[in-house]
């Protein structure tokens, strides 16, 4: 095994352990070593993060490994985004995500692991936040260009603030324009078809399934 | 029977004259009394209202009065955020921020820190109205639920990992300030328990990592209201719930779950491995018929929810959790006619 594979394999373990200041090594060492940012994530960071979710999928690990596993695919990342943008160097997006969650709910740790597992399966995200009125989701999903609105509601108090994101959206004409994902413990696919919203996640493996489904890629 | 009585046979796992309707009926409970969340929120005369007044309308057969996370998080010094409308109330600051805070956590005046006092003032006026005639039950929040409003559940989770002496002194002050509240809630007039985890479910916790932060100070809280000889009902939240974990370990009295959800026990599964001796609570979509669907789709549900788990006893009609405030009232009544319609005993003679 090369030294780069033997980073690769090393850089898969750390993701899945959680481990940022070893990411930080493999990934400084990887790029001294010749390769290029997008070599890295596709074959190093992208792969812990693919392989931790499938651990959590197979309910092996549950949200604390999650977590730290996506501290880590960013303790890399942001090695990584400065050298990609001195270099000139394409990356490859699948899509364009304006994610957050919605007014008046604050519960964000969903929506940031959809952020992460979207990121490192190639969408380009723009995450607001939490708390974040329709009016801002749709000027930042125009400002950005996005294909994907998504909005997380972790309340049923919370839930309606998806529908007047789609209802906002058809108000100014443009409701073809993006397609609106929504997620968050109470909201279903049924409560996805009632407001006439365009995918839905069960959790952000899926959700990621998803928003490749709507991009048209698998 | 009374709403007591039919409440206190379904516990007992004896057969009521009909099935019992249980909702958790928080902040919903404010727009029967013509109110905005916030002022129900704040105010013990109103919350008391608003819960009267449910309970008027509907003749549900318990209560449990309370408004959302915020309430009991603000005992401990996070900040409130008020809306208007029908918008429940966010917690905008935190108590807990940094691991080191955890050993600063202080169990508060269990009678008065935060709006504890607006809690207990409505259960004293709701149980000197209605004490007699319908059940009402007192929130205990697990420890470990209880940290994640406190502190943001990803400070929980990474210190889980990283920082598990900090995160189980907090939890043990947590455990301390619950049981102290327990006491309060009794002399307030509180005489039945549901306990809420909102965290013991596999896609938030292993069940190893639930049983080292979770279980084992649910149990020491368990342990104390058992010997004050209080029926306890457990409410898990989430798509995946530790139910085996919860039914044989824990010793509990009743147990309402999602049963609706894709990843779970459903209700006839439960009744036949522990119907005989923990009270089934559950039965309705609260994702989806009973927000969503018609009046006929709930009574639908619920009659096939009675058929499922009802014979026997030891089962209560309800939502597999709170009620939540855009569910149209005459679903409410729905589920309500059903348990009348479907729901009397003998079920199958």
């Amino acid at each position: 095994m090369g030294e780069l594979e033997e980073i690769y394999s090393k850089m898969v373990d750390g993701i899945v352990t959680g481990d940022e200041d070893g990411i930080r090594e493999l990934t400084q060492r990887a790029l001294e070593l010749g390769a290029t940012p997008n070599e890295i994530l596709k074959n190093g960071l992208t792969v812990g993060m693919t392989k931790i979710s499938e651990i959590y999928d197979r309910r092996e690990c549950a949200l604390p490994e999650l977590v730290l596993a996506g501290e880590a695919f960013y303790a890399g990342l942001e090695i990584l985004t400065p050298v990609i943008a001195s270099s000139g160097e394409k990356t490859e997006t699948l899509g364009t995500v304006v994610c957050g969650v919605v007014l008046y709910d604050v519960h964000d740790i969903g929506m940031t692991l959809v952020r992460t597992m979207l990121e490192a399966n190639g969408f380009k995200c723009y995450d607001l936040g939490k708390d974040v009125p329709p009016s801002e989701f749709i000027k930042r999903a125009k400002e950005v260009d996005a294909d994907i609105i998504a909005a997380s509601a972790l309340m049923t108090t919370t839930m309606p603030m998806q529908q007047r994101i789609i209802e906002e959206l058809k108000k100014e004409g443009i409701r073809d324009r993006f397609k609106v994902m929504v997620g968050g413990a109470p909201v279903s696919r049924d409560w996805m078809e009632h407001i006439g919203a365009d995918g839905y996640g069960v959790d952000a493996v899926e959700a990621v399934q998803e928003a490749k489904k709507l991009m048209g890629v698998v | 029977m009374t709403p007591k009585e039919r409440f206190e046979c379904a516990l007992r796992h004896e057969e009521p004259d009909r099935v019992p309707v249980f909702f958790m009926a928080m902040a919903a409970t404010a727009r029967e009394a013509g109110l905005e969340i916030a002022e129900y929120s704040k105010d013990p005369e109103k919350l008391a209202r608003g819960q009267i007044a449910f309970y008027e309308r509907y003749k549900p057969d318990c209560l449990t009065p309370g408004t959302d996370i915020s309430m009991t998080g603000s005992s401990y010094g996070t900040k409130t955020e008020f809306h208007e409308g029908m918008t429940l109330p966010t917690i905008a600051e935190y108590a807990v921020n940094e691991p080191e805070d955890w050993e600063r956590l202080e169990a508060p005046d269990p009678r008065r820190a935060g709006r504890r006092g607006v809690y207990l003032g409505a259960i004293e006026r709701i149980s000197a109205k209605l004490g007699d005639e319908v059940p009402i039950l007192g929130f205990i929040i697990t420890p470990l639920t209880l940290s994640s409003w406190v502190a943001p559940l990803r400070r929980v989770v990474i210190d889980m990992k990283k920082n598990p002496d900090l995160l189980h002194k907090g939890l043990r002050t947590l455990t301390d300030s619950v049981k102290m509240r327990v006491e309060t809630s009794i002399d307030a007039g509180i005489s039945y328990f549901i306990m809420v985890t909102t965290r013991a479910t596999r896609d938030v916790f292993t069940q190893e990592q639930y049983r080292k932060f979770g279980m084992v100070y649910d149990l020491e809280v368990l342990d104390y209201v058992i010997r004050k000889k209080i029926p306890v009902i457990v409410h898990l939240c989430g798509a995946d719930p530790l139910l085996d974990m919860v039914a044989t370990e824990y010793p509990i009295d009743g147990i309402n779950w999602w049963d609706r959800g894709e990843k779970t026990y459903n209700l006839s599964e439960m009744k036949a491995k522990y119907g005989d001796r923990i009270t089934l609570i559950g039965g309705v979509d609260q994702t989806r018929e009973l927000i969503l669907g018609s009046p006929e789709e709930v009574e639908q549900q619920a009659k096939d929810a009675i058929m499922q788990a009802a014979d026997g006893g030891g089962f209560m009609l309800a939502p597999g959790c709170d009620l939540p405030p855009i569910t149209p009232p005459e679903n409410i009544k729905a589920m309500i006619n059903a348990a009348k319609k479907y729901g009397k005993y003998p079920i199958n003679p």
